[in-house]
C-alpha cells in the first residue's frame, strides 16, 4: 500500500528526515513512536505535501501512484489522508459545509457521484453521532471554538468521511480523556479492513491498547532506528526512548 | 479645491483619492438618468422603492433630495449603472433625512464600468428613535469615492453602515464615512471589507464624532482587507473625536493576505486551491451580505460576488 524509500526532506533549512523506510501492505497498521523534535509529524506533512516541506531524496508509492509527484489534493484522491496533530481554525465556513465541499471534491476526482445535499446530510449525522458530535457542532465554523479533545473527533469523522486508504494519525490521541479516546478509537476501528492502511503516530502505548497495531517502529532523529511487534510499545513505555534508540 | 470643484489630495480628507484628475479630463458634457420607483421626496407609505442611475461616458452630476416620514419603513435600493462604455466622471448627491421613529435600509449597487469616474456624497439625518442602514456592494469604476456623512441628530438615533468592495486589476475604491453622534444614546455600528487584488486599492476613512453631551453613545467601526495579490493595497484611516466622557467607541483594522496553512489544510481535505481559496474569500465576504434582510436582493448580490470570486480568486 505504502512504500516509503530513503526519504530524506529539510525544512527551514534543516534536515528533519535523515532517510525513512517504511512499507506497509494493505490491512496493515503500523505504528510510529518517538521522541518530541523526532520528525513524526514531518513525516505526515511531507506525506501529504506540505508546502515548505522540502524532499531532498528518496521516493514514496501509495497504491503503486508516485505519491511525491502529486499536489496535496491529488494525495487525498489517491487515497491519503493526514490526521492533523494541530488542527486549523477556519472562521466563517461552516463545518457542514465544508465537509460537504471536501467530500464531493474528493469523490469527483475519484470518479465518483456527489452526494447530494439530504444524503450527504445523513451520512454526516450518522457518523458524528458514533463520534459524539452534536448537531450543533457541525453548525459552527470549523474547529473554531472546540476543544482539543473536539477537535480530534472532528479529524476522525473527515477521515471516515473521506474513506482513504492510508490514513495518518498524528497524535490523534493527544487531548482525549479516556472515554473519548475509546469513541475514537472505535471509530478508526470501524475503517479497518483488508483494503485499508494506517499508520499511527503516537506518543503513548494508550492508543495503542484500542488500536493494536501489527508493527512498532521508534522515529529518532528523522530515521527509523527500531522496529518490532506490538511488545515494542510496551517495551518503549516501560524503558523510554534513550534506552531503546 | 481645484478649478473645477473637484478636490485633490492636499485636502487632508482626499489624501488618498486625489479626485481632481477628473476635474482635469476633457469630456463632453451629458446628463445622468435617474429612474425607479420613488413616488415623491417624501415617502409616507412604508415599501421598497428603487432609485437607479445611468451613468453616460460624459460629464454629469445629479442631486436628489428625499425625505422619511415619521415612523415610516422604507428599504431603498440604489444602483449605478453605467448607461454607455467609455470614461464618464458622475458627480451624484444624494441627501435624506429621517423623521422620528422612520426606519430605512438603504442597499447601494455600484457596479459602474471600469472606466468611470465617480464621486457619490450621501447626507443623512437621522431624527429621534429613527434608525438608518447602509449597505454597499462596489465593483466598479476606475476611481470611486463614496462620502457618507450621518448625522445622529436626536436621543435613539442609530446608524449602521455595512459595505464591501471587490476590487481588481488598476480600480481604486474609497469609502469615507463621518458619523456625528449629536445626541445621547445614540448608536452607530460599521463593518468594511474590501477584497483586492491586482494593483487594486482599497480606502476606507471612517470618522466618529462624538459632540459634547452626547453621553451613552456608541460607535463601532471594523474595517477588514484581504490583499490577493502583492501589489494590492488598502488604506485605513480611522478618526476617533469624543468629546463627550460616558460613551463606548472602539475601531480596529486588520489587512492580511490568505491564510498559507488554512489553505494547505483544506487542500489536505481535497479541495484544489481555486476551490479552498474561493472558499476561503466567500467566507470573508459572506459577513456582510449575509447582513442583508432583502432576500432577493441577498441572493442578487452574493451571485455577483460570486462571478467575481471565480474571475479573480
Ligand atoms: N512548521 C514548523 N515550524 C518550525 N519547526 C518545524 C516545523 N516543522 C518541523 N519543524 C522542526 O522539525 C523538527 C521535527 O519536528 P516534528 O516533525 O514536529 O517532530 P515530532 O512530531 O516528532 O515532535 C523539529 O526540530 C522542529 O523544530
Ligand atoms: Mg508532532
Amino acid at each position: 500500500m505504502l512504500q516509503i524509500s530513503d526519504l530524506h526532506a529539510r525544512y527551514d533549512g534543516k534536515d528533519i528526515l535523515t532517510g525513512v523506510s517504511l512499507s506497509i501492505k494493505p490491512g496493515e497498521v503500523h505504528a510510529i513512536m518517538g521522541p518530541n523534535g523526532a520528525g513524526k509529524s514531518t513525516l505526515g506533512y511531507v506525506l501529504s505535501g506540505r508546502p515548505q516541506y522540502e524532499v531532498t531524496s528518496g521516493q514514496v508509492q501509495l497504491a503503486g501512484q508516485d505519491l511525491l509527484a502529486l499536489e496535496p489534493e491529488q494525495r487525498v484522491a489517491a487515497g491519503l489522508f493526514l490526521a492533523f496533530q494541530y488542527p486549523v481554525e477556519i472562521p466563517g465556513v461552516s463545518t457542514m459545509n465544508f465537509l460537504r465541499t471536501a467530500v464531493n471534491a474528493v469523490r469527483k476526482a475519484r470518479g465518483q457521484a456527489e452526494h447530494d445535499a439530504p444524503s450527504f446530510l445523513r451520512l454526516v449525522r450518522e457518523k458524528a453521532k458514533a463520534l459524539g458530535i452534536s448537531e450543533e457542532m457541525l453548525k459552527r465554523p470549523l474547529n473554531v471554538g472546540f476543544s482539543g479533545g473536539e477537535k480530534k473527533r472532528m479529524e476522525t469523522l473527515q477521515m471516515l468521511l473521506l474513506e482513504p486508504k492510508l490514513a495518518v494519525l498524528d497524535e490523534t490521541d493527544s487531548g482525549l480523556d479516556i472515554d473519548a479516546l475509546k469513541v475514537v478509537a472505535q471509530g478508526v476501528n470501524s475503517l479497518r479492513g483488508s483494503e485499508r492502511s494506517l499508520l499511527v503516530i503516537t506518543h503513548y502505548q494508550r492508543l495503542l491498547d484500542y488500536i493494536k497495531p501489527d508493527f512498532v517502529h521508534v522515529l529518532s532523529a528523522g530515521r527509523i532506528v527500531k522496529s518490532g511487534g506490538p511488545e515494542l510499545a510496551l517495551e518503549l513505555e516501560a524503558k523510554g526512548y534513550s534506552h531503546v534508540a | 479645491m481645484s478649478p473645477e470643484g473637484w478636490p485633490s489630495n492636499t485636502l487632508e480628507a482626499y489624501r488618498y483619492t486625489d479626485l481632481s484628475k477628473i476635474g482635469a479630463l476633457e469630456l463632453p458634457d451629458g446628463s445622468i438618468q435617474c429612474t425607479g420607483s420613488l413616488p415623491a421626496d417624501i415617502l409616507t407609505q412604508a415599501g421598497r422603492y428603487t432609485l437607479e442611475h445611468f451613468i453616460p461616458a460624459a460629464r454629469c452630476a445629479s442631486a436628489r433630495y428625499l425625505r422619511v416620514a415619521r415612523g415610516v419603513e422604507v428599504t431603498l435600493v440604489e444602483t449605478l449603472t453605467s448607461a454607455a462604455p467609455g470614461v464618464g466622471a458622475a458627480r451624484q448627491k444624494l441627501v435624506i433625512e429621517l423623521e422620528d421613529g422612520a426606519r430605512l435600509t438603504h442597499l447601494r449597487r455600484q457596479q459602474l464600468e471600469t472606466s468611470a469616474f465617480h464621486w457619490g456624497e450621501t447626507k443623512i439625518t437621522v431624527a429621534r428613535d429613527a434608525s438608518y442602514t447602509y449597505m454597499a456592494l462596489n465593483s466598479g469604476a476606475a476611481l470611486a469615492r463614496q462620502d457618507l456623512e450621518i448625522t445622529l441628530a436626536a436621543l435613539g438615533a442609530q446608524a449602521a453602515v455595512y459595505a464591501l468592495q471587490l476590487l481588481s486589476e488598476d480600480q481604486q475604491g474609497d469609502l469615507t464615512t463621518v458619523i456625528e453622534h449629536q445626541a445621547p444614546q445614540t448608536t452607530s455600528d460599521q463593518l468594511i471589507k474590501n477584497v483586492l487584488t491586482g494593483r487594486a486599492r482599497g480606502v476606507y476613512q471612517g470618522r466618529i464624532r462624538v459632540a459634547p453631551g452626547a453621553q451613552k453613545t456608541n460607535g463601532q467601526q471594523q474595517s477588514r482587507a484581504l490583499l490577493l495579490s502583492p501589489q494590492a493595497e488598502m488604506n485605513t484611516k480611522p478618526e476617533l473625536e469624543i468629546f463627550a466622557d460616558d460613551v463606548s467607541c472602539s475601531h480596529g483594522a486588520a489587512v492580511g493576505a490568505l491564510d498559507e496553512q488554512v489553505l494547505y489544510y483544506l487542500r489536505a481535505r481535497g479541495l484544489s486551491c481555486p476551490q479552498a481559496r474561493s472558499l476561503l474569500i466567500g467566507a470573508f465576504v459572506d459577513e456582510i451580505l449575509e447582513k442583508i434582510a432583502a432576500p432577493d436582493v441577498q441572493s442578487a448580490w452574493q451571485r455577483e460576488a460570486q462571478t467575481w470570486l471565480q474571475q479573480h480568486a
